[in-house]
């Protein structure tokens, strides 16, 4: 149990991924297993009101698995707004959903790799990336410096700063997200498929039956 | 059919700090834009930290589509929350575009350029086309794009919501390729490359879509739109080809295999034509299920004419059918040696004979001055080939493949008025 010591708001971490926790109260971030006694700790940018489907504790049926929203991490992406969201499933690695303007992709991987030399990286031609077989085809490519994120999370010391964002696609229909830290991890990257709303099973959803 | 969702997230009200007009403001904080529509002032998001000024527009255009517009395309239901008009840099033309949005599928543009209708939406599966080496002709799923444009653009008018800053848009190179109703469009600059695929729609169906009376007049050929009744030319011409051969193949089978056999063969001469005018020939009988019989017919003539008329009756029904040919030969020498004009000999052919039991009655017609024994002698061939009918019969199966050749050519000609990539003639890839 963590308790805010600003709001004394008390949350029990669900993902073994997260590090930290953003109080949905007061933007207050709480660090896993840390007591605190600093009555002022960092705040997290507030996420956006924007027109995501999801929310944290909606939950998704996936390959027979209840995972549930945990966390997500908002950032621009060139123009976009971008929504990466954690989930959670007990004795199972986590998953993740990007959802960007329509688009939905459903990753299943994710994995660090230490960048070696430059890595110089073309939009529209295949680029290759130490640590991934095949080459990779650049789509977009962005600086970020702001990060929000509500709920359970990671990372966070590394989003402090500037960091390159980038999405790949290969020929196998895989889609690649990856960050690039300016510390370690250097590079990390979350493989999956493009998906369909309707084709996955999405709970308690910000949807709502309509004409 | 897609359950109909709508967002639990309701529009919001979002005042406009040039003339604190109420905007409708449906995508919340994912318009990366908002553009006045009465005060014409262009803001975009700060990274999620309110709107700043970036453009004031000096006139103000209504679109033939007004905001927050709905209808339902393809089982979607999407909302119009922007227009733009936008313009090719350094190009005279501009085009109209109508951002389309659903709470599940996100952003979809339709576009609107005299009167000719695209409805857009990015793509994750496209082709994988690198610059510099650019494709003229694109195979994708199937089927073969033909780049036909590419230019950038900036945008001359714009209000409502949009979910990024069409400003930038200025530094994306645009290519498009066609393959009606179909385009593949990629947009690209340094940072980032998103491709679209685009369907062409007919103003009907946009006026049926959005529930109006009334829209821009059509005018021209879009580029991505796809010319009524079109059958494709490759088909076309193959199809004619394997009629055009089967034909030639039947007919030769029915020239060389049909029973074509000689079933009359008399000679006549003028003392034979009774008081009446009249010769009656011998009876012959024809065989089949109906055939063409060839009367041949002959006259020994020289310098002189002969007519003849003739009946063919069956004997059975009394049915007849008549005939008549008529044979002039004249001869002689000039400084240029010998000449001669006409024939000796023609033939005619009654189609369509049924079977059974036949004579004939031949009304002959010979010069005043005739021989004493002037004769002429006819033939009747029956199975006989009819050449004409099949030499019409090409013709006919000519005819659509040409009009439909020079049709599509004159369509073409018109879709690629507008393009730098235009091809003289449709190309068919085999």
């Amino acid at each position: 149990m963590t308790m805010c010591s600003v709001c004394n708001f008390k949350h029990n971490f669900l993902s073994d991924l997260a590090s930290a926790f953003v109080c949905p109260a007061c933007r207050s971030v709480l660090y896993k297993d840390v007591t605190y006694t600093d009555n002022q700790p960092e705040e997290a940018y507030r996420i956006i009101e924007d027109m995501s489907l999801f929310q944290i504790g909606s939950q998704l049926k996936f390959n027979g698995v209840d995972y549930h929203f945990v966390g997500r991490y908002q950032f621009w992406m060139s123009q976009f707004l971008r929504n990466l969201w954690i989930l959670h499933a007990t004795n199972h690695e986590p998953i993740f959903v990007i959802e960007n303007n329509g688009f939905l992709a459903i990753c299943t991987q994710h994995k660090t790799s230490i960048r070696t030399g430059s890595l110089s990286l073309t939009v529209n031609h295949t680029n290759h990336i130490a640590g991934l077989n095949a080459p990779v085809y650049l789509e977009t490519k962005f600086v970020n410096e702001i990060t929000r994120a509500e709920g359970e999370v990671w990372l966070l010391n590394e989003f402090k700063q500037k960091f390159n964002a980038f999405d790949f696609s290969n020929n196998n229909g895989d889609v690649l997200f990856g960050f690039e830290f300016s510390r370690n991890p250097n590079l990390m990257l979350f493989t999956g498929q493009a998906v369909s709303f309707h084709d996955h099973q999405f709970l308690n959803t910000r949807l709502a039956h309509g004409n | 059919m897609a359950t109909k969702f709508t967002h639990s997230i309701k529009p919001a009200e979002w005042i406009c700090t040039g003339c604190k007009t109420n905007v409708t403001n449906v995508l919340h904080k994912s318009a990366v834009v908002i553009s006045c529509p009465k005060c014409f002032k262009y803001f975009t998001s700060e990274q999620g930290f309110g709107y700043k000024l970036k453009h004031e527009f000096k006139t103000g255009f209504t679109p033939d589509i007004p905001l927050h517009t709905t209808c339902n395309y393809n089982g979607i239901s999407y909302q119009v929350v922007g227009f733009a008009i936008r313009k090719e840099i350094g190009g005279a033309y501009d085009w109209r575009e109508y951002t389309l949005y659903n709470p599940i599928d996100g952003i979809a543009v339709l576009s609107e350029y005299d009167g000719n209708w695209l409805f857009t939406k990015t793509i994750s599966n496209y082709p994988r086309v690198v610059v510099p080496n650019d494709k003229s002709v694109i195979d994708f799923e199937g089927l073969s794009y033909q780049k036909f444009n590419r230019y950038r653009a900036t945008v001359k008018f714009a209000c409502g919501e949009f979910s990024y800053d069409i400003f930038n848009d200025k530094q994306k190179t645009i290519t498009e390729w066609i393959c009606p109703p179909y385009m593949l469009i990629r947009e690209r600059d340094d940072f980032e490359v998103v491709w679209s695929m685009g369907q062409s729609l007919s103003p009907n169906e946009v006026k049926a879509l959005f529930k109006l009376d009334k829209l821009p007049e059509k005018i021209g050929i879009g580029a991505a739109q796809e010319m009524r009744f079109n059958v494709d030319l490759k088909f076309t011409l193959i199809t004619t080809f394997i009629l055009l051969l089967a034909m030639l193949i039947v007919q030769n089978v029915g020239y060389t295999g049909a029973t074509e056999k000689k079933v009359f063969d008399w000679t006549y001469k003028a003392m034979d034509i009774d008081t009446t005018g009249v010769i009656v020939g011998q009876q012959f009988e024809v065989n089949g299920t109906g055939t063409a019989l060839q009367f041949d017919v002959y006259a020994p003539i020289t310098n002189d004419w002969f007519d003849l008329d003739f009946e063919l009756i069956n004997e059975t029904t009394g049915d007849r059918f008549e005939g008549a040919k008529s044979l002039e030969f004249y001869e002689g020498y000039d400084s240029e040696g010998k000449w001669t004009e006409g024939s000796k000999g023609d033939y005619i052919i009654i189609s369509s004979v049924p079977p059974g039991k036949y004579h004939i009655n031949f009304y002959p017609q010979f010069n005043l001055g005739r021989p004493p024994d002037a004769s002429f002698r006819v033939k009747v061939f029956q199975g006989v080939t009819l050449w004409a009918n099949f030499t019409v019969f090409i013709l006919l199966a000519l005819v659509f493949p040409l009009v439909h050749y020079f049709r599509l050519n004159a369509f073409e000609l018109r879709r690629w008025e507008n393009s730098n990539y235009s091809p003289t003639l449709p190309t068919l890839h085999f």
